[in-house]
């Protein structure tokens, strides 16, 4: 099933803007290999469970672990074809992940570099915008 | 490890366009501070840094003129992308007094009965209190020696000569689980049905009264 909050406070929302890059959420926390985006934009629950799928697929089989860093908060409406302007905002269409410059997707832990490049270059497949391959950073 | 070698600068012009104009160059603006002296502001070179950090040194000689001095990365900063260093600041050490650094840990080997175990690597990094000439380059944990069910903790690890770790004991490095077969995928795929997120009323508990 795709990703959708359980609880919302507000259940319609604006478009919004994506102005700045990712101050947070840019760095490899949890595996040792993630997938950055390199570009904003939006991914739908249906990509990110896409995503989470093709990775599995690879990583899965060298006894690894794939998470996802991003969750599709932001419900997105539209009006149905065929309709007359008016009679307010549209229904809720489907849910998106607002994504930043920079923003870690997708982490692979376990698996060798080159099972974990070629999950990630399967899941960079289905994302909306380009997408890099980083290494865990060790602290200083 | 050893000590690798920076050429420095000394720098005049202070504040963020200033430091802008130094990455365009090619130059990353750097603090040098410790000791009880006063700090001082340098530029250094951007790919000569990200090398040495890349590499995992900690002990840094800074060559300035005639000038040469040993100090410690204590800090390093990056752009949102992760791509460059944007700042990095230097502690001035005392060769007789220890700092607190991270140091990396490799695992190596393969857990038993992968099939049937879930093997959970809760940290990279250990941050220990050495004398800055004793940092190891990092820490070894052979995996093959774990068993389901087995975890080792900070307090667990061996330490070098010298070293002494600084946190909890108690802290899981890594832990071996058992994993649970069955149910989990095939729920998570069931139904694709979109049912409508329960909405937060506001004023839910002024009604109720």
């Amino acid at each position: 099933m795709a990703l959708m909050p359980k609880r919302v406070k507000h259940r319609k929302q604006g478009r919004g803007r994506i102005r700045t890059k990712a101050n947070r959420g840019n760095t490899v926390a949890f595996g040792d290999y993630g997938l950055q985006a390199l570009e904003p934009g939006w991914i739908t629950a249906r990509q990110i469970e896409a995503g989470r799928v093709s990775a599995n697929q690879v990583a899965r089989t060298g006894g690894g672990r794939v998470w996802i860093r991003i969750f599709p908060h932001k419900p997105v409406t539209s009006t149905p074809l065929e309709t007359r302007m008016g009679k307010g905002k549209g229904d809720i269409d489907f849910w998106c992940a607002v994504i930043k410059e920079g923003t870690v997707l997708y982490e692979v832990g376990g698996v060798p570099e080159d099972l974990a490049k070629k999950a990630l270059a399967r899941t960079a497949h289905k994302m909306p915008m380009r997408c890099r391959m980083i290494k865990r950073r060790h602290k200083v | 490890m050893e000590s690798a070698k920076l050429e420095v600068k000394d720098r005049t012009e202070m504040g963020s366009a200033a430091s802008r104009r130094f990455r365009r160059e090619g130059l990353v603006p750097v603090n040098l501070y410790g000791l009880a002296r006063p700090p001082r502001a340098m530029v250094a070179g951007q790919h000569e840094l990200e090398q040495l950090v890349d590499r995992g040194y900690h002990i840094v000689e800074l060559h300035q003129e005639d000038k040469t001095q040993v100090v410690l990365i204590q800090d390093v900063q990056w752009d949102p992308i992760g791509s460059s260093i944007v700042h990095a600041d230097f502690l001035r050490i005392d060769r007789d007094k220890p700092v607190h650094v991270y140091v990396p840990i490799r695992y190596i080997g393969m857990a038993p009965e992968v099939s049937g175990s879930n093997v959970e690597k809760l940290l990279e990094d250990i941050h220990i209190e050495t004398l800055p000439l004793q940092i190891p380059d990092e820490f070894v944990i052979n995996l093959s020696r774990l068993e389901v069910g087995q975890s080792i903790t900070c307090g667990d690890m061996v330490m070098p000569a010298g070293c002494k770790l600084f946190g909890h004991h108690e802290t899981d490095v890594i832990v071996v689980n058992h994993v649970k077969h069955g149910g989990g995928e095939a729920a998570e795929t069931e139904g694709d049905e979109s049912v409508e997120p329960e909405v937060i009323s506001k004023g839910k508990g002024d009604d109720e009264a």
